[in-house]
């Protein structure tokens, strides 16, 4: 009897378990490579209403989020009326209307603009799991609207990806808009230039100092192209290198104690470390050849550089320590200004093919080549942003040379300044 | 509200009608906590607007026949009718059912008109060479999304060829299961399942560090009851990639109910990777 | 009967106080941080005005007459016969002209990396400085600068452009 019970049981536990016997399966992508995002427009809280204010904060957000390539707008036609409704926090949210219109992330906000003083409360929402995941209150004036609306892009980055974006941060180049070549710094979509030299003369090849305070430059200010150093926020200059020949691409060390450049004060252009007050402190090349236009690795042990010392210029990666060199690139006859990636696996250069200039990418053990820009037009000097995720670059193809973005595998590129003047050599300014 | 009954409370031994004054304030006070712990104003949450799900072909079966096999097997039950933008919208479905279903739960709110302010979003910048490049960019996509259909079409065809059923099939033969031995039309189940978790996985890739693309996997097991409502999941191997994990959970969260009932309970081990991702870039 | 009101009592404030709690609103505090950014303290960088600074303008030197430019092919260097005769006639030159010194300008073409090419520019100037000193010109009287590719001589994007900005130019100093 008992006997029989067991067996009931038994039958009544393995059957459930015999139906469920698990299934392997594999999903090898997901059915959609971008996050629907639904970017509404900013609202006033109190204060005056101001098309400018959300205008303007809708424009970069839409600017940034695009650029980074992780998203798809849900196209703002669609939008249902919780668009119009203040909602800051998860309970004020109308979830199941984003989630119909299949958007997975929601970013809603408020302005109020009280005299000359501008708060904007902006919020990132997780639709599916109805749940606020960022937000921040910005106070400013009016003034700082594009600047608040690039520190929330980047915080809806690092939300999202767990590193922050790099659009609060500058980008610095060389204009000759003003009738010279001089040293200008601009938003990373383009927009509000502000001239930082006048020296009248050629300014070249600014670089910032790893922290971002100072940028280093090459200047003919003093008829010789000397390298000299600017304290972007007091303005405050001086020459760090100005020997006979060449002092120029200069290149702050990750540390900050040392700048290699270029030195021909030898006969001959040569890398070198300087100290800060310019002071030699070790030469890296010694050949027959040119060496030039140094990039550190950003652990500061090796540098990234060009040299024709066995015929074509190349790129090459010296140990600063023990001095040992290896070629990098192989192929091409003209291969130039390497730029070591922010996170050191990957180092950007230009090379010549059939008579253009094109951006490529390749790993530092000089496998994985990829080339990013396919003309028109010379596409040269790439520079990374600082979370390695953008290039930018000058291209000349539509004329002058302008300063363009993309992303660091050659999509979604833009450009930045205007083309009815000469820009080139950006530096994107480390985050500030 | 609160102030009147107090008052009363002091008068109790005096006024005879205390009780019924006590008792029409229990009830009101127990109608409105009734009704704001139950929601009945709707003040947080409208009723979720009713979805219909029409898919004739495409229905999962027990007993699959074999057939020639779709590219893309389930992908229509998924909700594209209800998105605005959506281009394939399942024939099966007729618009007018579908939008009238939805409009009247959106009416009685505020309209939501398209409103011009919204307009500049949509990049009020469309200068001649930000066009070209977004074409460029356009094409380089179009160009992966179809190398890895490609890739998905050889496998196919591959593994059509290994099985000698398939193999024989002639071309205008109904749309079956590729391993299918059944007399049924329609999907395999766990193929209809395995495409619904797929249409809700959104992934970048540019979430994940581009190293990690052709490596990076998780497994996680789902347990479908008969009605296609998941009754529970684990991600059993979690990938450490926090962004890949969260993506993992929100598509299954998206799954938690299936267009259409399944033959049978059904529990899953779902393992998540990008290799298809990794094929097409190489 | 005591017990009675007080359980009464105690029942109204109960029911007053579920009242009161289902008549606040129930909200739900989310979990995730909403910290304030104060933008205006942040520093910004200022422009320079354009009267605060005077930049001395770079006196331009002229060509010496008397002394031919050299040119080079792309990406080099290397003096060719040509320049070679050229430089010869420039060192006789200068060796009648006693004490007038040289600035070696060397240049190249817009192709190229800028900072490359300001190195090329250089070594330019220098093969044409220590051919020069070959040929009994004083070094003293020489001295070298690259403009790499920043003063082309003709602005145009094209072969014939390009062969003429990729030289060494003599300029006295005085």
């Amino acid at each position: 009897m008992l006997l029989r019970w067991f067996i009931v049981l038994f039958v009544c536990c393995a059957l459930p378990w015999s139906a469920l016997a698990a299934t392997e399966i594999e999903i090898s992508s997901p059915g959609e490579q971008s996050i629907p995002l639904a970017l509404t427009e900013f609202l006033p809280s109190e204060g005056v209403p101001s098309a400018q204010i959300s205008g303007e904060l809708n424009e970069v957000l839409v600017a940034d989020l695009d650029l980074s390539g992780l998203f798809r707008f849900v196209d703002p036609g669609a939008f249902l009326d919780d668009a119009k409704l203040i909602g800051l926090y998860s309970t004020q949210v109308n979830f199941p209307q984003w989630r119909m219109l299949g958007s997975e992330t929601l970013i809603k906000g408020t302005y109020s603009l009280q005299g000359e003083k501008l708060i904007v409360e902006a919020r990132l929402f997780d639709v599916v799991n109805r749940r606020l995941l960022t937000g921040r209150r910005y106070v400013g004036e009016p003034k700082d609207v594009r600047r608040m609306a690039h520190a929330f892009a980047d915080l809806v980055l690092k939300e999202l990806t767990g590193e922050e974006g790099p659009f609060s941060a500058r980008i610095a180049y060389i204009s000759d808009k003003s009738g010279d070549k001089e040293l200008w710094l601009m938003d990373v979509d383009g927009k509000r230039p502000v001239r930082l030299t006048n020296h009248r003369s050629i300014v070249l090849n600014p670089d910032f100092s790893p922290r971002g305070k100072e940028i280093l430059f090459t200047s003919y200010r003093a008829n010789n192209p000397d390298l000299y150093r600017k304290e972007i926020y007091s303005g405050k200059e001086a020459k760090v290198s100005y020997k006979q020949g060449l002092n120029v691409a200069g290149r702050m060390a990750p540390s900050e104690r040392e700048i290699a450049l270029t030195l021909s004060k030898d006969g001959n252009p040569e890398i070198y470390l300087i100290g800060t007050s310019g002071q030699v402190r070790k030469r890296i090349t010694d050949n027959w050849g040119i060496d030039s236009d140094p990039s550190w690795s950003p652990d500061g042990s090796r540098l990234a550089f060009v040299s024709n010392r066995q015929g074509n210029p190349h790129v090459f990666i010296a140990d600063i320590f023990s001095g040992k060199t290896e070629r990098l690139t192989t192929r091409g006859k003209y291969n130039a200004t390497p730029a070591w990636g922010p996170k050191g696996e990957r180092i950007a250069f230009t090379r010549q093919e059939g008579g253009r200039f094109d951006v490529y990418t390749i790993k530092i053990d000089g496998t994985d080549e990829r080339r990013l820009t396919f003309g028109p037009g010379n596409s040269e000097h790439p520079r990374w942003s600082p979370d390695g995720r953008f290039i930018i670059y000058s291209s000349d193809k539509g004329g002058n040379r302008v300063i363009y973005v993309m992303r660091a595998d050659g999509t979604g590129s833009r450009r930045l300044t205007t083309l009815e003047s000469d820009s080139r050599h950006p530096a994107w300014s480390p985050r500030w | 509200m609160s102030v009147a009954p107090l008052r009363q409370s002091n008068a109790f031994h005096s006024d005879p009608k205390f009780g019924r004054l006590l008792l029409v304030s229990l009830i009101v006070h127990g109608l409105i906590w009734v009704a704001f712990s139950f929601d009945l104003f709707g003040t947080n949450t409208r009723p979720k607007p009713p979805i219909y799900y029409v898919d004739l072909i495409h229905k999962p079966v027990l007993n699959p026949q074999a057939g020639r096999p779709d590219p893309r097997p389930a992908k229509k039950p998924q909700a594209a009718p209800v998105k605005p933008t959506a281009q394939t919208v399942t024939p099966a479905v007729p618009k007018p059912e579908v939008k009238p279903a939805v409009k009247p739960q959106v009416k009685p709110a505020t309209v939501a008109k398209p409103k011009p302010v919204t307009k500049p979003i949509v990049k009020a910048d469309t200068r001649k060479d930000q066009k070209v490049q977004s074409a460029l960019d356009e094409i380089r996509e179009r160009q992966a999304r179809k190398d890895a259909r490609e890739a998905m079409k050889d496998k196919i065809a591959k593994l059509a060829a290994s099985t000698s059923v398939a193999a024989t099939v002639p071309a205008d033969v109904p749309v079956g299961s590729l391993d299918g031995s059944g007399d049924e039309v329609g999907s395999a189940h766990v193929d209809f399942v395995r495409t619904v978790i797929q249409e809700n996985w959104v992934l970048s890739p540019y979430l994940i560090d581009q190293a990690r693309i052709a490596d990076i996997e998780a497994k996680a097991t789902l347990v479908y009851s008969a009605a296609g409502k998941l009754m529970s999941f684990r991600i059993n191997a979690p990938s450490g990639n926090q962004q890949f994990d969260d993506s993992l959970k929100r598509a299954i969260t998206k799954s938690e109910q299936l267009p259409q009932p399944l033959p049978q309970d059904l529990e899953l081990v779902v393992t998540f990777n990008l290799k298809d991702i990794a094929a097409a870039r190489r | 009967m005591k017990t009675v009101q007080t359980l009464k009592l105690v029942l109204i404030v109960l029911f007053l106080f579920s009242g009161l709690v289902g008549c606040a609103k129930p909200v739900t505090e989310d979990q995730a941080p909403v910290t304030q950014a104060d933008m205006s303290q942040q520093q910004e960088a200022k422009g320079v005005d354009d009267k605060s600074m005077q930049g001395e303008a770079v006196p331009s030197h002229d060509q010496m007459a008397g002394m031919e430019r050299i040119y080079f092919d792309f990406d080099q260097f290397t003096l060719s016969s040509e320049a070679r005769q050229i430089l010869s006639a420039n060192a006789k030159y200068l060796n009648t002209m006693g004490d007038v010194n040289v600035v070696i300008e060397g240049h190249c073409d817009e192709r190229g990396s800028d900072e490359y090419n300001l190195a090329l520019g250089e070594s330019r100037a220098l093969a044409a400085k220590s051919y020069l000193v070959s040929l009994g010109v004083s070094a003293k009287r020489l001295s070298v600068i690259s403009y790499g590719e920043e003063k082309p001589l003709v602005d145009a994007s094209n072969e014939e452009a390009w062969a003429q900005n990729r030289r060494a130019e003599f300029k006295s100093v005085n």
